[in-house]
């Protein structure tokens, strides 16, 4: 049995850093005493940066300038300091742990190394993830860190759904597969919405959107375990997000870079910094922006975005209800998921052909992170909106540590 | 070439590939009525499936030999010489990408910088001429018609096409055939971080090419040297079953996209290479799909290279047919009216009427 610990987590988002602070004697009982979110962390937008913080039930938000992940870490910690709260620990979601990481690792210098090393294979967060870690020595020099990968729940998909067609010498050499991603996610509400139903987990058929302001995926889920997910070797593809393709022709990488003379590096970062909703619609690489309608004389752009968003959700939905044979659940989580009663409704939108209907007045009024049944009591298939807590299940991670000794 | 056939068609279909070798072997008196030239990609310009060839036409097939250089231009050289020497014909143009030229913008775009979509970066896709075949070929079978229809296309290079009202909603292949579907040498959809990747490993981009376009795939996966009939059917249950259990998956996912996209279905056709070896497939996906509507009957009746694998109460109903290239492109040639320059009847019936016109029975 653990004395009462301070667990306090990171997790980088694309466009956003979440921090929670959890307190817990054992595992099963991380309770969160503080949380901070830092919103349009680097984004292009119409509106400006903030951080909001909750501790002690009472509620600040800081407006200020965040060009990055690294100083929005930082003026969190500084906040917390300003109110004494001490930490006994930091974890950090880590999106792609490559061949190096199959399970969590506490940090320490080789395991950095190698978590550098890992920075290519998700160019948009490992690297903003590291820089969080380095960040957190600096400002709290010896302090305990680990990470978390999400690359590990999704280690129950099938080969059939994870293997590449590509050649056997290319496959061995670099370790090309599937990997998946929002894992972490996953995880979570494939615990949390069987318990909100009331229903057993086992031989359930789900699939989960989780759809943030940054990145976002959808996974087949059976049993509460991952089949597949719309994310590949990288987090570049599958849906359409806020500066990423999702899925493009593979053959287009190479004529774009003939056909305009780009270097590798600078298609991929075309492909993953100004593609998706920004490079559809080009006023902003938020959704909510774009549904706001920001830019009227820019509306046949946004629409379209909007529409590309949808129509490649609502292909992945249709693509994971004919994995699982039918389906039993759609979840609908992390930012936009949970509170973003249009994306909802057009994804659900004809959908009856497979059991999902909406009660369209309860899905409008759901607008805030908190867990709703949204579907209409004749459905066959629950529509769940749901807030996701990847970071309770970094926490608890973080308290297996301590609990097995593994504070270093 | 079958000549004979292509005689009693009353129509020569030619595509660039073979076609200009010909030339001195054609029999003087064999005067088709009608010539078709295939072109693959018409890129954004050319938008009719089967069009007379006409200077405008040909202005604007100069403008698509970009989007697929080798073969459009063989297709311009092919079809200049035919009009050539045979100028009495009637000629037509078919494209093959023209079906998937009014795609919707959320299925036609990618998500990536406008300006490269106002270049002609979108998903022209594959195989429209049989996807538009397809189509109505299986309001014949569904009384009353179908508005909702998965067009399947399994073969050397298969793709599949949602269509609403005979117009698709979105389609597999992209801007080149190798998305979608995995086929012989191409690898379908993968990743293409795997593309940067591979070439800050140090290879060229002639190697990627090749990698991905002719050692991906089946050949990837063991089975490069089989049909996707033998893949998928039973001759060879051992040695493909890897390749059959993802290429399965591939489909059943994209299928389960394409009725999200519909909305559900009321039918779905596949036309097949290989229909008798691949048959016991054809119910073993047609069963899983039983939650959403599918039916599979017991005795199924097949004859004349057709087959119902639901029964006729099933909500979605679904058909087989043998794959007929040839049969496919003179049912298109023949679908457009003759020009009234030529001053011939113009019935233009479909070929699988055998009652085409008057100057098609001279031929």
């Amino acid at each position: 049995m653990l004395t009462r610990k301070n667990i306090l987590v990171f997790n980088c988002g694309s466009s956003s850093l979440n921090c929670k602070v959890f307190s817990a004697a054992h595992t099963l009982d991380p309770k969160p005493i503080f949380s901070a979110k830092a919103h349009r962390v680097g984004v292009k937008g119409t509106q400006a940066s903030f951080i909001d913080f909750k501790i002690n039930g009472s509620s600040e938000k800081m407006t200020t300038d965040l060009p990055d992940h690294r100083t929005a870490a930082v003026k969190i910690l500084r906040f917390l300091g300003s109110k004494g709260m001490s930490v006994d620990m930091i974890g950090h979601r880590f999106v792609h742990g490559g061949d190096f990481f199959q399970t969590s690792s506490m940090v320490n210098r080789d395991v950095l190394a190698k978590l550098h090393l890992c920075g290519p294979l998700a160019p948009i967060h490992n690297p903003i993830s590291y820089s969080v870690i380095m960040a957190s020595r600096e400002e709290l020099p010896g302090m305990g860190q680990y990470v978390v990968f999400d690359t590990a729940y999704h280690s129950t998909i099938p080969s059939h759904a994870y293997v590449y067609p590509v050649p056997d010498h290319i496959v061995e050499k670099y370790h090309y597969r599937k990997f998946g991603f929002h894992g972490l996610s996953y995880s979570y509400v494939a615990q949390a919405v069987p318990r909100f139903l009331g229903v057993s987990p086992d031989s359930l058929r789900m699939v989960a959107c989780h759809l943030g302001t940054g990145g976002s995926s959808v996974s087949a889920i059976f049993g509460g375990r991952s089949l597949d997910n719309s994310m590949g070797w990288s987090p570049l593809t599958g849906l359409v997000m806020s500066t990423r393709s999702g899925d493009i022709d593979p053959m287009l990488t190479l004529y774009l870079t003939v056909a305009n003379d780009l270097r590798p590096d600078d298609l991929l970062s075309l492909l993953t910094e100004k593609s998706g909703l920004l490079g559809i619609a080009e006023i902003s690489s938020d959704l909510r922006d774009i549904i706001a309608d920001v830019c009227p004389e820019n509306r046949e752009r946004t629409s379209l975005a909007f529409d590309m968003y949808v129509h490649r959700l609502k292909k992945y939905v249709g693509s994971y209800v004919a994995v699982l044979g039918g389906i039993d659940v759609l979840v609908f989580t992390d930012d936009i998921g949970a509170t973003n009663w249009l994306v909802r409704s057009k994804t659900c939108e004809d959908m009856r052909w497979c059991g999902i209907e909406l009660d369209e007045t309860v899905n409008r009024q759901t607008v805030e992170p908190k867990a709703t049944l949204v579907s209409s009591p004749d459905s066959k298939v629950k529509v769940v909106a749901m807030p996701t807590e990847e970071e309770r299940i970094i926490a608890t991670e973080g308290l297996r540590f301590l609990e097995e000794g593994g504070l270093s | 070439m079958d000549q004979d056939r292509i005689v009693a068609d009353g129509v020569t279909l030619a595509e660039g590939d073979w076609y200009v070798p010909i030339e001195g072997r054609l029999d003087q008196r064999f005067e088709p009525e009608r010539i078709a030239t295939v072109c693959h990609n018409g890129g954004n310009l050319i938008r009719d499936p089967a069009a007379v060839l006409s200077g405008d036409l040909f202005s604007k097939l100069r403008g698509c030999v970009k989007f697929l250089p080798e073969h459009n231009d063989l297709t311009i050289r092919a079809a200049e010489t035919w009009m050539k020497i045979r100028p009495a014909a009637s000629h037509v143009l078919l494209c093959d990408s023209a079906f998937f030229s009014r795609l919707p913008p959320p299925a036609r775009n990618y998500a990536i910088p406008y300006r490269l979509t106002r270049q002609g970066v979108r998903r022209y896709g594959r195989n429209g001429l049989d996807h538009a075949w397809a189509v109505k070929k299986i309001q014949t079978f569904i009384r009353g018609g179908a508005r909702r229809v998965v067009s399947i296309h399994l073969g050397a290079r298969s793709s599949l096409a949602a269509i609403r009202d005979g117009k698709p909603l979105d389609t597999t292949a992209g801007f080149t055939s190798v998305e979608g579907l995995m086929s012989g040498g191409a690898c379908g959809d993968i990743d293409p971080t795997i593309v940067f990747q591979l070439k800050a490993s140090g290879h060229s981009y002639r190697e990627i090419n090749r990698m991905l376009c002719n050692q991906s795939g089946f050949t990837a996966l063991g089975c490069g040297r089989w049909s996707l009939a033998e893949i998928l059917g039973t001759r060879r249950e051992t040695e493909a079953v890897t390749a059959r259990r993802v290429f399965s998956y591939q489909l059943l996912k994209q299928i389960g996209a394409a009725f999200a996209l519909l909305g559900g279905a009321d039918g779905i056709i596949l036309t097949v290479e290989g229909l008798a070896e691949m048959t016991p497939f054809l119910f073993a996906l047609s069963s899983s799909l039983g939650f959403a509507g599918v039916t599979t009957r017991i005795d199924s009746p097949f004859g004349d290279g057709q087959l119902e694998i639901t029964s006729p109460t099933s909500r979605v109903r679904v058909f087989a047919i043998e794959y007929d290239p040839w049969g496919i492109l003179a049912d298109h040639a023949w679908s457009i009216d003759r020009p009234s320059t030529l001053g011939r009847a113009t019935l233009g019936r479909e070929r699988s009427g055998k009652t085409t016109d008057a100057a098609c029975h001279e031929c």
